[in-house]
């Protein structure tokens, strides 16, 4: 891939690639470290994209995939408490704190499928296709994802 | 809150979060790091000592080289291949509610994935269904399920994993109560790689279960049943219950084969580099050895 293309490509879903790795990590330092590995690899990559959108989801597919990687391994799973792991951006609104802390607190299935389906805004059967689930399985995560956080902010 | 006001509500917390532009500048330069190598002495023997050794970690620990993708799927420590069939556990057949025939074939399906750069692997069934026996027990049989928890902790730790399971179209009348049938399930690589570790094959948290209640096979039930009855009846002439027990057996390992004939595994991986692979396996029947009560053992290959 072309520097030019890539420094393009980059300027504009960086931010795309690292909301979405910090709804699956949890943190700041992974989010930012899985990032850097997800475009890493678009260098590396031999795919032929055949559009914008393409490179989107192939980054977004790449970053979770990089994300699942780092959570499974022992060190994350049995050592570090998911407190700890918390690092999140500073608001000065409170409800988009509180909102923002009980996504947090989800699983990080549920956050990654609420996450592609508010803010990305892709439809159950590209989530599915992203995540390579399917369809059936996303609209269950997002309805209990749902479920789970109305229960946690009629909590707080 | 309604569904609108949630969703701006979301939008507007997560616009919020931005990647930092230390974060950003490092992205954009990702190519460009390559390009300002400059050649200093300094930095060229420190990455020759790094190389020297990164190779020799990669010739102590990975003879073969860099880790490229790939899988096998393996019953036990036997790697399942497309030469010679692999044994992964007995055939259990399931009486009818009455115990006067039987339903359904069912086998635990004691099969994993084993490679590298695997992320998730996903199991798909033709012409059979998944079962999870301890949901059955959940679902079913509430006061007993606790008991079978008890009983079998381990085996109910691996059925509560996150299977992304998917229902069967068709239903199978294979004697599991109401269980849920599936035609597939996807577990994270790790998870699934637990499976190994669990050779219970008698409290095996999952299971494939085949249908004989076909028009097809009707007939050939009957047969079955026959030659059933025909043995009870003839035990006291040792040479002619052998004779007739061989007949059985053969009749047997035929008939499961006919069901098992359609029936495919269909494994799929996926890598981290959002790459998929696939592979297709069969089912088929063999007789166990005579220590084990005649009964039948499944095996498995890639077709």
């Amino acid at each position: 891939m072309e520097h030019a293309e890539f420094k393009k490509i980059a300027e504009k879903l960086t931010d795309v690639v690292y909301r979405t790795a910090l709804s699956y990590c949890n943190s700041k330092s992974d989010a930012e470290d899985a990032v850097q590995n997800a475009f890493y690899k678009l260098l590396k990559a031999d795919t032929e994209f055949e559009s914008d959108e393409h490179i989107r989801r192939w980054l977004i597919k790449v970053v979770i995939n990089e994300c699942k990687m780092m959570w499974r391994s022992y060190w994350y799973k049995n050592v570090i408490s998911f407190e700890e792991l918390g690092n999140e951006p500073e608001y000065t609104d409170n409800e988009y704190k509180e909102l923002f802390d009980e996504v947090m607190k989800l699983s990080p299935k549920y956050r990654t499928v609420l996450h592609l389906y508010y803010y990305e805004g892709y439809s159950c059967d590209e989530i599915a296709e992203i995540l390579r689930i399917t369809a059936t399985a996303v609209q269950t995560r997002l309805m209990r994802a749902r479920n789970k956080l109305k229960e946690q902010l009629e909590e707080a | 809150m309604n569904n609108k006001d949630f969703e701006k509500r979301y939008l507007d917390t997560f616009n919020k979060v931005h990647a930092s532009d230390e974060l950003m500048n490092k992205v954009k330069n990702l190519n460009e790091e390559k390009k300002n190598l400059r050649f200093d002495f300094r930095v060229v023997s420190s990455i020759a000592a790094c190389l020297v050794v990164a190779v020799l970690s990669l010739i102590l620990i990975n003879p073969f080289g860099s880790r490229e993708n790939s899988f096998v799927l393996k019953a036990g420590a036997t790697e399942i291949g497309s030469d010679s069939p692999v044994a992964i556990a007995n055939v259990h057949p399931s009486l009818t509610s009455g115990g006067s025939g039987v339903d359904g074939l069912t086998i635990p399906f004691s099969v994993f994935c084993d490679g590298d750069n695997i992320v998730s692997v996903k199991y798909t069934i033709e012409n059979a269904v998944f079962i999870f026996p301890f949901e059955d027990y959940e679902i079913v049989m509430n006061e007993w399920a606790e008991d079978w928890r008890t009983t079998y902790p381990k085996a109910a730790e691996l059925s509560d994993k996150d299977y992304d399971k998917v229902l069967a179209e068709i239903k199978v009348d294979n004697g599991f109560l109401d269980a849920p049938q599936y035609s597939s399930y996807t577990l994270d690589y790790e998870e699934q790689k637990l499976l190994e570790q669990y050779d219970d094959m008698q409290s095996f948290p999952i299971q494939l279960s085949a249908d004989i209640s076909t028009e097809g096979y009707t007939f050939k039930w009957v047969e079955y049943f026959d030659l059933v009855s025909d043995l009870s009846e003839i035990h006291e002439d040792e040479e002619l219950f052998n004779e007739m027990l061989s007949v059985y057996l053969e009749e047997t390992q035929k008939l499961y084969n006919d069901m098992f004939d359609k029936v495919r595994v269909i494994i799929e991986v996926t890598y981290e580099d959002g790459t998929t692979e696939s592979e297709i396996f069969k089912i088929s029947c063999i007789r166990a050895n005579e220590e084990e009560g005649h009964v039948m053992g499944a095996q498995i290959v890639n077709e």
